[in-house]
């Protein structure tokens, strides 16, 4: 089968090559899973788990790619709860990915039922956003209606999940970016926003949550905006920013059917919107993450037209 | 740290050998549990993901044994919802290194917390063969007030577990098994006893949902006393015993969070007993594994004491 691979991770993404793979072996409790869309986090070829097994044990050659939506084309042993024929989307243990390829091998429980009336496009780019929003915002954040957020990278993939999941929480959401980013995380819902090259962050006042993306000395500056009982919320990495009386949690998003048919369901009824840049396929992937301009937004590869 | 290893498939469990082994690594959103008690299932030697990772390569010498109950030790990279110190049980990776150890590295979502009150020794007896009935008559089986189940191997460690849980959803139970067996199925709850070795399986006359851990020709006969509209469900993989005019699910036992909490809830309330045959220690565990004679129940392995 076709599929991008990466060899060195010093190369980063400019080491994409499309080359021609075996088909993933299934094991207990995963399904195979023909690939009609993928998506691709920028970060992904710098976690350690891109390059090795649970085992910390070499797995190069690696296809990456943790998201995807597609259609299932087999069950391994003992799996049930999807068929074959289904359409399921989600997100791959990050020690496995394997998406920017025609199939690939996912546990099941990895993945939820793609409704009809959703395209793959659309179930590729909505994985991994929607379910880092969810777990930030309700299973760690506990965000409650009438609580502040301050969003940085509001008009990013995940910061637009974040502001459009908050609005709808009940939340009063400020997102941050830079100026190129204003109008853009103002049309997700952003009820203000901070230019952070321009505008003071610390003008934004107290706030009952941060969901930072960035790290950072803007992860610190942020904690000291937290007011009491609040909660600092974090994607990148532990950090020694605390706010003065409330929590830090930091987290790597996992996998959920449960949450992942929330997400789905919110889409379908147009509470939640994409953020998609570009739209590519996986003859010219390896050019599309190779971009020579900043593109806001996911780019998905539309693996089969 | 002390490990139990396989090396040989063909030797069976008596090629377990009691070694030193590196204590594990916890990965992305995994912890590592100090191991209290295990528990093991024969079967597992005879299943590839004992001697392969996911990815189909070698990956003896490997640590048998995927129950466990301890405490966290120290979680991996943004793992979220258990805590150092924390009491847990639950069901680990097939593919991974397991439970006959005195750590083990595990996928957070695989655990569950286990009450203050519940011992270790149960705590870790309770995984396969809990979630192996909830899954079977819950989930795949759909068993309802009112109907009549087989549950085969009654007095064993999965199926004292399913006529004790088919009794509480409201079944009528007819358990299986040998003589000796008898009093102890009936004493879990079993209506009527059929001893395969001197009685008529057919006598029975038909059922609902038939929970079968045996296959083979019993597979079978058991798949013709389904009636239309009824349940084969099976552990033993995949069989030619279809019911006429029902359903076959034959499924392998995954972890699942929420199930293990409803689990040690009957535990403590008394409404679920679990069968403990031997404890030994983890020096004595090669030969607890390798009996000169039958044994009834589980044998778990107390590796802290």
């Amino acid at each position: 089968m076709k599929a991008i691979v990466v060899t060195d991770q010093a190369a980063g993404t400019a080491g994409m090559k499309l080359v021609e793979r075996p088909e993933p072996e299934v094991a207990i409790n995963d399904v195979v899973v023909q690939v009609h869309a993928s998506g691709f986090t920028s970060g992904e070829l710098t976690w350690p788990s891109t390059w090795t097994d649970r085992l910390g044990r070499d797995r190069t050659p690696v296809i990456p790619g943790q998201e995807l939506a597609g259609v299932v084309t087999a069950l391994g042993y003992g799996t049930r709860g999807l068929s074959v024929g289904q359409r399921v989307f989600g997100l791959t243990d990050s020690y496995r990915g394997g998406t920017l390829a025609e199939y690939v091998a996912i546990e099941a429980r990895n993945l939820a039922p793609l409704p009809g009336d959703v395209d793959f496009t659309v179930g590729a780019s909505v994985a991994m956003p929607g379910l880092t929003a969810w777990q930030g915002l309700v299973e760690h954040g506990r965000l409650q209606a009438g609580q502040s957020v301050l969003v940085h990278g509001a008009a990013g993939a995940v910061g637009s999940m974040v502001t459009q999941l908050a609005r709808e929480l009940g939340a009063y959401v400020i997102g941050s970016g830079r100026a190129a980013d204003r109008q853009k995380a103002l049309d997700f819902g952003g009820q203000e926003f901070v230019d952070l090259e321009n505008d003071v962050l610390e003008d934004v006042g107290g706030v009952d949550l941060v969901f930072d993306v960035i790290g950072g000395d803007i992860g610190m500056r942020s904690a000291r905006l937290i007011r009491v009982g609040g909660k600092l919320v974090t994607i990148a990495g532990p950090t020694e920013a605390r706010p003065a009386d409330g929590l830090t949690i930091d987290f790597v998003v996992l996998p959920d059917r449960a949450q992942l048919s929330e997400i789905i369901q919110r889409v379908r009824a147009g509470r939640l919107r994409t953020n998609i840049g570009n739209v590519s396929t996986l003859n010219e992937a390896v050019a599309a993450f190779n971009p020579t301009k900043r593109i806001n937004g996911k780019t998905i590869i539309r693996v089969r037209p | 740290m002390k490990a139990i290893v396989v090396t040989d498939q063909a030797a069976g469990t008596a090629g377990m050998k009691l070694v030193e082994r590196p204590e594990p690594q916890p990965s992305i959103n995994d912890v590592v549990v100090q191991v209290c008690a295990s528990g093991f299932v024969n079967t597992e030697l005879g299943w590839p993901s004992t001697w392969t990772d996911r990815l189909d390569r070698d990956r003896t010498p490997s640590i048998p044994g995927h129950e466990l109950a301890g405490v966290v030790t120290a979680l991996g990279y943004g793992t979220t919802g258990l805590s150092v110190g924390q009491r847990v049980f639950g069901l680990t990776d097939w593919s991974r290194d397991g439970t006959l150890a005195e750590y083990a590295a595990v996928e957070a979502r695989n655990l569950a917390p286990l009450p203050g009150d519940v011992d270790f020794t149960v705590g870790a007896s309770l995984p396969i063969s809990g979630l192996t009935a909830w899954q079977g008559l819950v989930v795949h089986g759909r068993v309802r007030v009112g109907q009549r189940v087989i549950a085969h191997g009654a007095a064993g460690a999965v199926g004292s577990m399913v006529t004790q849980l088919a009794r509480e959803f409201g079944a009528y139970v007819i358990g299986t098994g040998r003589a000796a067996d008898r009093q102890s199925a009936l004493d879990f709850g079993a209506n009527e006893f059929v001893d395969l070795d001197n009685e008529v399986l057919e006598d029975v006359g038909q059922v609902d949902l038939v929970f079968d851990l045996i296959g083979g020709d019993i597979g079978k006969r058991s798949a013709r006393l389904v009636r239309a509209g009824g349940t084969l469900v099976s552990i033993v993989g995949p069989s030619e015993a279809r019911p006429a005019d029902g359903v076959a699910i034959d499924f392998v036992v995954e972890s699942d969070r929420a199930q293990l909490g409803e689990i040690v809830q009957r535990v403590r309330d008394g409404r679920l007993r679990t069968n403990i045959g031997t404890v030994a220690s983890l020096d004595d565990a090669v030969s607890a594994f390798n009996p000169t004679e039958r044994r009834s129940g589980k044998t778990i392995i107390h590796v802290r004491p």
